[in-house]
């Protein structure tokens, strides 16, 4: 049910309504259960907030004041942006003076050179070696052997 | 004579740590009170006080004399509990009172109870009842009473901090408070 007086009952009890309001709320309250109520909750409510009074954590102005002074995310973030922005700029910086310095010198760059030639021919030796390794079967060793021993016999023969 | 909240700010941000100290006892009771209240979590609240004021002072150039000290400080406090609730923080349906063993079944209370509005909650036990029905509201509807008993601030200053019409804060507290009415038995009715 709403009378009309909710929202003044509510205003009344904080006092907030105006002085010339309040004795027409007044003489409503002993006329409306419905607000009376209202009144009789808020009441209990107040005295329960007024009876509890929790300890709060201890608190230091200085350690407060130096975690506000702590970077938060977004700081955080542009922070790690800007780091990143500069060790990219950092190694193009490198680059540019490397391959400079390369131009300079004719083509002395280590990739133009008989060094990384001679590596080349190290790596396709391993990875010669490592296909041996992987599809050389028994057969081949066997058909291998066998002509040895054929070459062995061959060359007995002519010494007798 | 005591400083104002004003003067008070004015200090610290001259260098002054007591002023900020000072601040920090004016307003930590209620404060801690309106928090723990409304997020029904010790750790939750011990949290959020801290979190209240480092926003507080990290915002402190925003602060202008004339703004109010303690509807600027029940603003941030606000949104750090609206931010607290939308993390999906750990929120218990049972009350801090329930928890505690003060509140005891509705049910019981009920029966042992005839109350006229003006001693309707007198009693320990009756008191128990009106906090487990407060403790049943929705989050917005706890915190127009919180607000408005702990900030003591008026219904148009927490309308301005919940960013709705004074009207919207009044009629939130009216329904709450048939919501507990009816909750607590027809003769509060």
């Amino acid at each position: 049910m709403n009378c009309g007086y909710k929202e003044k009952v509510l205003l009344y009890f904080y006092g907030e309504l105006p002085e010339r309001e309040s004795g027409a709320v007044k003489s409503h309250l002993g006329a409306c259960a419905s607000c009376a109520g209202d009144l009789a909750v808020l009441k209990g409510l107040t005295a329960r907030f007024e009876s509890f009074s929790p300890e709060a954590p201890r608190l230091s102005a200085r350690g407060l004041a130096d975690a506000a002074r702590e970077p938060g995310f977004w700081e955080t973030a542009l922070t790690g942006l800007r780091r990143a922005a500069a060790a990219g700029a950092f190694t193009a910086a490198f680059l540019l003076v490397f391959q400079l310095l390369g131009a300079h010198k004719g083509a002395q760059a280590v990739w133009g050179s008989d060094i990384d030639s001679n590596l080349d021919t190290i790596e396709y030796g391993i990875y010669s070696l490592e296909d041996d390794m992987l599809y050389s079967s028994s057969a081949d060793f066997e058909d291998k052997y066998n002509r040895l021993e054929t070459q062995k016999e061959e060359i007995a023969d002519k010494t007798t | 004579m005591s400083a104002s909240d004003a003067e008070l700010v004015k200090a610290f941000k001259e260098g002054d740590p007591g002023a900020l100290d000072e601040l920090i006892s004016r307003y930590k009771g209620p404060l801690y009170a309106y928090l723990l209240r409304l997020a029904r979590d010790r750790d939750a609240a011990d949290d959020l006080l801290q979190e209240v004021f480092v926003k507080v002072i990290k915002k402190l150039g925003a602060y202008g004399e004339e703004d109010k000290f303690s509807a600027w400080l029940y603003t941030v406090a606000h949104h750090a509990v609206m931010d607290h609730f939308r993390a999906g923080a750990r929120r218990r349906e049972d009350s801090l009172y329930a928890a505690d063993g003060d509140a005891r079944p509705l049910a019981d209370t009920l029966a042992s109870r005839e109350p006229s509005p003006e001693d309707a909650f007198a009693s320990a036990e009756s008191a128990g009842a009106l906090e487990a029905a407060f403790a049943r509201l929705s989050p917005e509807q706890r915190e127009v009473f919180l607000l408005r008993h702990y900030s003591e601030l008026s219904f148009r200053e927490i309308a301005d901090i919940l960013k709705v019409p004074i009207g919207t804060v009044l009629a939130r507290m009216s329904r709450a408070l048939a919501k507990m009415r009816q909750e607590l038995g027809e003769g509060m009715q």
